[in-house]
């Protein structure tokens, strides 16, 4: 069945979302010392993000055969939970384990603050 | 020896607190600390001039230690530290306090004695000059994203270590280091950056106090040259080198209080 186009994990929402990030001095000053990819996963659905020296320069609905260097996967329940929540809970969530983070454990450290604001973006678009 | 006690007072907005020794009316002294750290530093040196009768003052510069900045910003630049500064003074009502800072604090005496020069009796400068840019620019813009500069707080730790001198005791390089570890690695980026930027080669020849120049020898973080340049440019100035001793003269040498008394008393204060 297709992704609802408002899906925060549909393409055209991660297109959405390219542009948000792109656009937030935060991001592109969190992520202009990295060279890598971030991966969303909700209840299957998939976003996958190019990030190089502060811009998202790709985005894809699938996973990529380059892999990612740090992914995010929770429910699809916990991500609305997160994205509807009062205040930008994403630290609360991977401390807790709702949101499970794989990959690059270090680089997930480095880029809190890139994270943090990718969370705000998927927020404002919600 | 007189205790050291602790407050509050509030500077243009900045929440600063004070570390301090009641010791007498023979003159008033504001000791202020190096780059990242705090009035801890002046913790050995407190007390014993406070019990030659001075009374003793040293502050966490605004975002340090204890003390807040009001608009949650890093302050990187040695001039407006050092006017935060005067108006301290002014506030407490102290009458041409004597002034005695290392490194960025070297920095900032410098500048509220060039800016203010009636308002001083006399300035120690320790580990600082007219002019010292010794870090890499890039490495420090970087460094205003947490993310430029991965393991910088690991690196200021066993730097800390490099940057005392050869005599200095092991329980003092610990206390350095532990000193350096506690502090926000990006107030010491901020800090630095203005370390880099300070610049009173067109007006140090304002300085008009007594003033004395301490160097450690083995402190990597300034020349000589810079600080004989410094030297030289102050009508008077005296200059201390100090064998076996780095960046922190007031933690690593004991003689410091003494050798800062002597100076002191060869001008009546």
């Amino acid at each position: 069945m297709a992704k609802a186009k408002s899906d925060p994990f549909s393409l055209e929402q991660g297109k959405k979302l390219m542009d948000w990030l792109n656009a937030s001095a935060d991001f592109q000053g969190a992520t202009k010392w990295f060279d890598g990819s971030v991966l969303l996963a909700s209840d299957g659905n998939i976003l996958w993000l190019k990030v190089y020296s502060g811009q998202v320069i790709d985005v894809h609905d699938k996973p990529s055969p380059f892999g990612f260097t740090f992914a995010l996967k929770a429910t699809g329940e916990d991500w609305t939970r997160l994205l509807k929540a009062e205040r930008n809970e994403l630290l609360a969530c991977t401390g807790s384990g709702k949101i499970q983070v794989e990959g690059n454990q270090l680089e997930f450290m480095r880029l809190t603050k890139a994270a943090i604001v990718l969370v705000d973006g998927l927020r404002a678009l919600g | 020896m007189p205790p050291i006690t602790g407050r509050y007072v509030t500077v243009q907005g900045h929440r600063i607190f004070l570390d301090q020794v009641e010791g007498g009316d023979r003159g008033q002294i504001l000791c202020v600390h190096t780059a990242g750290m705090s009035s801890l530093e002046w913790r050995f040196i407190l007390p014993v001039l406070g019990k030659l009768g001075y009374h003793m003052l040293a502050p966490d510069l605004p975002g340090h230690g204890k003390s807040l900045t009001h608009h949650w910003q890093a302050i990187e630049s040695i001039h407006d530290y050092a006017e935060i500064l005067c108006n301290l003074m002014h506030s407490l009502g102290f009458k041409r306090p004597i002034l005695i800072g290392c490194s960025i604090g070297g920095d900032i005496v410098l500048d509220m004695a060039v800016n203010h020069p009636d308002d001083f009796s006399a300035i120690v400068c320790c580990e600082a000059g007219i002019r010292n840019h010794t870090f890499s620019d890039d490495l420090l813009e970087r460094g205003r994203e947490d993310a430029g500069i991965p393991g910088f707080h690991e690196m200021n730790f066993y730097r800390a270590a490099t940057l005392c001198g050869r005599s200095t005791p092991p329980s003092r390089v610990q206390e350095v280091q532990w000193m350096r570890r506690r502090g926000d690695p990006k107030i010491l980026i901020h800090d630095l950056l203005g370390w880099n930027r300070h610049d009173l080669t067109e007006s140090i020849g304002r300085i008009v106090c007594p003033t004395l120049l301490i160097k450690g020898e083995d402190d990597p973080a300034i020349s000589e040259e810079m600080v004989e340049r410094t030297a030289q440019a102050i009508r008077g100035a005296e200059l201390q080198t100090l064998p076996g001793v780095g960046h922190f003269p007031m933690v690593e040498f004991d003689g410091f209080a003494d050798l800062v008394a002597g100076f002191l008393n060869r001008h009546g204060l």
